[in-house]
């Protein structure tokens, strides 16, 4: 998957820094680093997984990618329908605009993010009718066949979200971000809120529509077992850097970056018998206003060194297709998924 | 119960009804449990399946158009009367009595802290007042133990954090606050409602160890409600599996996961990610969980069952079976033989 297919986005040293301002004068005394030196490349048709523990920054870079947050700086290059490599932190508005018709979003909460007093007709049919993409009998066509498309029928156009159950406000979602007939879609925690039956309803969902559509997703989430499940390569952000990259099999089979192997293990694996191999790791995410000097990890990593608390590790290739941010990444013998 | 000393608390044939201007919606619908001494009772359900319900029936923290019936019997573990057996549901909610059993025999943590704590009472204020309602009148001894007991839940500095508001700590620490403030009537029964759904997975593992570790050093039971298999594999020893309203299936944690035998309880584990090979479909319920007013007669999982027998599943309400020693499964076409629905 990763290097035969081309490139759809490319991200180089993506930035967005929160200053944090104090005083009357609003002084700007330091920074929020909430997606700090980002590189990564997403590659047409695959699933890149995200995934990190709540304030790691993936929701930020995610929003960053489509511009709904501006980056502090850093380079995102989107290849569109036409193969012309697009500098998207530097189009402007008009182009911008067009752009977006071929990068979408689906959000985590299917309650807040549909307009109450619209119809399902209505928020579906919205991107056609901004973009000027359709109207009249065409629209109501199109529309019809978005909704059908995710599972939902024909009679549902004129209802109301609030009429819904969580899981079909989220084919609600899916069906707008569909609309414009996009290429690469952001889902941000898009099956947390969703109980277990109905989160593989939609898993299954994105994946029949990745399957016909050839899209290309950024599939942030906090849920391990998703992220394994659903994604072809996955990348693990701590406090507003990648600890590491990998395909997903690899990753989860043999992680290279002690932070992974926490998460791996912290995870209640569903067997009772395996219930003695507990895994707990010490103290609490960092504070990205104030990370820890050197690499961000060190003060809960049980393999820390001198040398980790005052240099900070770059990300670099330690096998192929394989990154790690750790000092010690091809030396230490990390354990993989507990097998369930 | 009166027999079996071992049994803490028992609830028998309990159904909490909302009545609504819609009609009524049967919420909790004649669930039955048991609770060991020592032991850990999981709950585990979707969303809206009653296990909440069924646990604030216990403390009668429902709203004014909730009606309760059934037995909820509970074993006095201190006081004049200890040992002796009382029956919550006959109780005034408002009565002195059930003010000394909630906090004092049974403690509760929710699942966010931020919505259970005031917003506007240091965290100290709020667990003296805990330990002043239950154990001593002293206000000064009230801040020793209030402090011993936040050390003890692992938060540094005690003495200082004490004095901060609920929202100067971090989710984890807020939990654990919490369920200081929990133990410090020195409960018998712990209900511990999602205790750990908001937190990163890293902390959720720290807050389960330190569950464990209470449990076992103040001799208390543990009645875990959670959405999460895995965390019932890791927490409990018997597992109550809910759907609308209703226990559809019983058993000790190990049988649950070795011979589950409810069609929907093998349809939600099969639903987790984590047991699909990767990229495969996932074996997904169709539907959804139904809304408990007005539901026809039979099995609530019919219409999602793939199961389901026409003209059986679908006529009268099903009871529970039992298929082996400590395995109970409330479906019509569990046999006795342990293969439950033959799957």
């Amino acid at each position: 998957m990763s290097r035969s297919h081309p490139a759809i986005l490319e991200i180089d040293h993506l930035k967005k820094y929160y200053p944090i301002q104090k005083g009357f004068l609003r002084r700007t005394v330091g920074h929020v680093k909430a997606v700090d030196d980002i590189r990564l490349t997403i590659h047409e048709g695959e699933t890149f997984g995200l995934v990190g523990e709540s304030g790691c920054g993936k929701s930020t870079l995610g929003r960053c990618l489509i511009r709904a947050v501006e980056p502090s700086s850093g380079q995102v290059a989107f290849t569109d329908r036409s193969g012309e490599r697009l500098n998207v932190l530097s189009l402007d508005n008009k182009k911008l605009k067009k752009l977006r018709q071929e990068m979408q979003m689906v959000f985590q909460d299917p309650f807040s993010s549909l307009n109450p007093r619209m119809t399902v007709f209505n928020i579906v049919a919205e991107p056609l009718v901004c973009n000027g993409i359709a109207r009249g009998a065409e629209l109501v066509r199109r529309v019809t066949d978005l909704v059908e498309r995710v599972g939902l029928e024909r009679s549902h156009l004129n209802r109301y979200p609030h009429a819904f159950s969580g899981g079909q406000r989220q084919r609600i979602g899916i069906a707008r971000a569909l609309a414009t007939n996009p290429r690469f879609i952001v889902c941000d925690e898009a099956v947390s809120a969703l109980d277990v039956s109905v989160q593989a309803q939609i898993i299954n969902l994105l994946q029949d529509l990745q399957r016909s559509l050839g899209l290309s997703y950024l599939f942030i989430s906090h849920d391990l077992s998703v992220i394994e499940h659903i994604s072809h390569r996955v990348g693990v952000m701590y406090v507003g850097k990648m600890a590491e990259i990998g395909e997903t099999e690899a990753l989860f089979a043999k992680p290279l970056h002690p932070y992974t192997e926490a998460l791996l293990l912290s995870k209640p694996a569903a067997d009772p018998a395996k219930r003695k191999e507990r895994y707990v790791l010490s103290g609490e995410v960092a504070n990205p206003a104030s990370p820890p000097s050197g690499c961000a990890f060190h003060p809960r990593c049980p393999y820390a060194t001198e040398r980790c608390k005052t240099d900070t590790p770059a990300l670099v290739e330690v096998e192929p297709d394989r990154y790690s941010a750790c000092h010690y990444a091809g030396e230490l013998q990390l354990q993989g998924k507990r097998q369930s | 119960m009166a027999t079996d000393e071992s049994v803490l608390l028992e609830v028998r044939d309990l159904r909490t009804y909302f009545h609504l201007d819609e009609g009524i919606m049967k919420a909790v619908d004649g669930v039955s449990f048991e609770l060991k001494r020592g032991r850990t009772l999981g709950i585990v359900g979707e969303s809206g399946c009653g296990k909440s319900v069924t646990t604030l029936s216990i403390l009668h923290l429902l709203p004014a158009f909730a009606k309760l019936e059934g037995d909820i019997l509970l074993r006095l573990n201190k006081g004049e009367r200890k040992g002796s057996v009382v029956n919550l549901a006959k109780l005034n909610p408002r009565g002195k009595e059930y003010q000394r059993i909630r906090g004092g025999e049974i403690a509760m943590i929710f699942q966010e802290p931020m919505k259970a704590f005031s917003p506007v009472h240091t965290i100290g204020n709020q667990i003296t007042e805990s330990i002043r309602l239950h154990r001593t009148r002293d206000k000064k001894q009230a801040r020793e133990i209030a402090t011993e007991l936040l050390g003890s839940v692992g938060i540094s500095n005690p003495a200082q954090r004490l004095n901060e508001y609920p929202h100067q700590l971090s989710g984890g620490m807020r939990q654990r606050a919490m369920i200081a403030m929990a133990i410090s009537g020195l409960p018998s029964v712990l209900i511990a409602d999602e205790p750990t759904t908001a937190l990163d997975v890293t902390i959720q593992a720290q807050v389960l160890r330190l569950m464990n570790d209470l449990k076992a050093g103040h001799d208390m039971s543990v009645i875990f409600i959670t959405h999460d298999l895995g965390v019932i594999a890791e927490m409990a020893d018997d597992v109550a599996v809910m759907y609308a309203g209703k226990i559809v299936e019983y058993a000790t944690v190990e049988k649950l996961f070795q011979a589950p035998a409810h069609p929907y309880t093998i349809a939600l584990m099969n639903a987790m990610p984590s047991m699909n090979g990767r990229g495969e479909r996932l074996a997904s319920i169709e539907g959804s969980v139904p809304i408990l007013m007005n539901l026809k007669p039979g099995c609530p999982f019919f219409s999602r069952c793939g199961h389901a027998v026409k003209g059986l599943c679908d006529r009268s309400e099903v009871g529970l079976t039992q298929v082996s020693p400590n395995h109970w499964v409330r479906c019509a076409l569990a046999n006795q033989t342990g293969q439950g629905a033959a799957i």
